[in-house]
């Protein structure tokens, strides 16, 4: 489990705290979306997860060990994907035979199954490869390392189309159950319908933290033409030829997949809605 | 979580090092070959302006090959932590799954021990292949006979003395060490901020201790630093081994201070944390 514990931290220089007080819980399993608007400490929360910055109050524990001691047992067990990641210009077997033996449960099959997920294959020289499909490398690489804990930071900047469909693909196959990946980004469109869970961010702390199931059992996320169906609607949002809609579903209403634009606006525009619940 | 140690493993830190060492190959050898380059350059002209004679060569290229061990430990000791210069780069390096000890010691393993011994075997080379090429006797060739003025007050009777030389040594590896706490301190542009900081603090240094009192308190050393020589009894024997003591204490002084540095560093850095 990871736990944020009640942390405060400020940036050198910026006499703003991205996190005043600020407390989240993680259970394993599972795939996490982490939206917030720009700036409100997504990344951060990340890099504090990762034990690459120390709270100036609070810590973060995994399984009860502080995070920012960087001991290897913790960090062979957490795999950061980096907005803007290093790998060094050398063939992808190098890395992999330096790298790997860091991470005990490394698959070498894992690895060339993500990579043909990408459309690549495992003897590629990283230096002669575009930028995008460096990434693909090192996400394939990541998902890997069979890590219990894997963040990524924006995964799909820099992805092309195919990519980033193939980017959800490869994330479900290397989903198992005691396996917890946590995705930050801001192309929500990115992560459709691959995500467990939801934890929304501002300043202020979480404005959401819920599962997608305990979402789709209590609101409804429809799309009409017209606004006739918006009564009693919680949230209308006009979008190009109708209306996003959320509002309540009963138990004869059928489940809808989230739209989580349309959740997001919803959230940060209610926050009581999901603080109460 | 698995079964990986937490305590110190030399056998982690030696993969640490293989790690870094294949990951940075390219840079690594452009510095060695830039290194080599200009050392070997250097040594090829001064060699043209005195190859008639072979003394000359010896003790001009002595002096510069003195003066250039000084600046390159200093900028390998800047050097040691360029694997944290840029924020993607010290995300690597920090989430590499070994202690933060092994690190430490695998980067000064890297620069310092093996830089050493490459700034070493630099300056033999270009004077051996310098010496050869214009078909004289090599500077290093003269060492042993240095030796013997230097280690001993007579030669014909091997009686030892300490050497000033090992003092000259001692504050190289100082002058390292500092450099190498400012490596850990700004990984970025270390030698120049290190070069700023060390000058500002002997600026400030000056306007405390008034710069006729400093030239007294020189003059004074260099007095008892030649007379040394000539008198070589218990006392100055004394005062030397407790200089040479108190080296033995500052420069594992300056690398803790750098650990300390090192082991709370974060992605954003804070002048001290």
């Amino acid at each position: 489990m990871i736990t944020v514990n009640n942390i405060s931290y400020s940036y050198p220089g910026n006499p703003n705290p991205v996190f005043s007080d600020f407390t989240l819980k993680i259970n394993p399993g599972g795939i996490y979306g982490l939206l917030g608007a720009n700036g409100t400490g997504k990344s951060t929360l990340l890099y504090c997860i990762a034990g690459l910055l120390k709270p100036a109050q609070g810590s973060v524990d995994i399984n009860g060990t502080d995070t920012f001691r960087r001991l290897p047992s913790t960090l062979s067990e957490i795999f950061l994907v980096p907005e803007e990641f290093d790998m060094p210009a050398i063939p992808l077997a190098d890395y992999v035979k330096q790298n790997a033996k860091f991470y005990p449960r490394f698959s070498v099959e894992q690895l060339a199954t993500y990579l043909s997920h990408f459309r690549l294959t495992p003897d590629i020289h990283l230096g002669r490869l575009s930028m995008g499909q460096r990434k693909k490398a090192f996400i394939a690489f990541a998902l890997a390392c069979n890590t219990s804990i894997l963040l990524m930071d924006e995964p799909t900047n820099g992805l092309d189309i195919p990519g980033k469909v193939e980017f959800r693909r490869a994330v479900i196959s290397a989903m198992t159950d005691d396996r917890t990946i946590i995705i930050s980004t801001h192309q929500v469109r990115d992560l459709d319908r691959i995500l467990d869970h939801l934890v929304m961010i501002s300043p202020t702390g979480v404005v959401l933290d819920r599962s997608i199931a305990s979402l789709q059992r209590e609101f409804q996320f429809i799309f009409s033409q017209t606004a006739a169906e918006s009564a009693n609607a919680l949230w209308v949002q006009p979008a190009p030829g109708g209306f996003n809609i959320i509002r309540p579903r009963t138990e004869d209403m059928e489940e809808t997949d989230v739209n989580l634009e349309s959740l997001f606006e919803f959230a940060f525009s209610n926050p009581e809605i999901f603080k109460q619940s | 979580m698995n079964a990986i140690s937490d305590k110190f493993s030399l056998k982690r830190m030696w993969t640490v090092v293989g790690h870094y060492c294949v990951a940075n190959a390219r840079d690594l050898l452009i510095r060695a070959a830039v290194m080599f380059g200009l050392i070997f350059l250097i040594t090829l002209l001064l060699t043209k302006v005195v190859n008639e004679d072979p003394v000359a060569r010896a003790s001009m290229i002595g002096l510069f090959f003195v003066m250039a061990a000084g600046l390159l430990f200093t900028v390998i000791g800047s050097m040691t932590f360029s694997s944290y210069s840029s924020k993607p780069k010290r995300i690597a390096a920090m989430m590499l799954p070994a202690t933060k000890l092994e690190k430490f010691l695998a980067m000064s393993l890297i620069y310092v021990v093996f830089g050493n011994i490459f700034v070493l075997l630099t300056l033999f080379l270009s004077d051996t292949l310098t010496a050869s090429l214009f078909g004289l006797r090599s500077a290093v060739s003269y060492l042993p006979e240095i030796f013997d003025n230097i280690f001993y007050k007579d030669p014909e009777s091997k009686r030892f003395i300490l050497p000033v030389s090992l003092g000259i040594a001692w504050f190289f590896f100082m002058s390292q060490a500092i450099y190498l706490i400012g490596s850990a301190m700004w990984p970025k542009l270390s030698f120049l901020k290190t070069f700023i900081v060390i000058n500002v603090f002997q600026t400030v240094l000056s306007i405390f201790i008034p710069f006729y009192h400093f030239g007294d308190w020189l003059g004074k050393h260099f007095e008892f630093f030649f007379e040394y020589f000539d008198n070589i009894d218990k006392i100055y024997a004394l005062v030397w081994s407790s200089i040479a003591v108190s080296y033995l204490i500052i420069l594992p002084g300056l690398y803790a201070l750098a650990w300390l540095r090192f082991r709370n560093l974060a992605v954003a850095k804070r002048f001290l944390s």
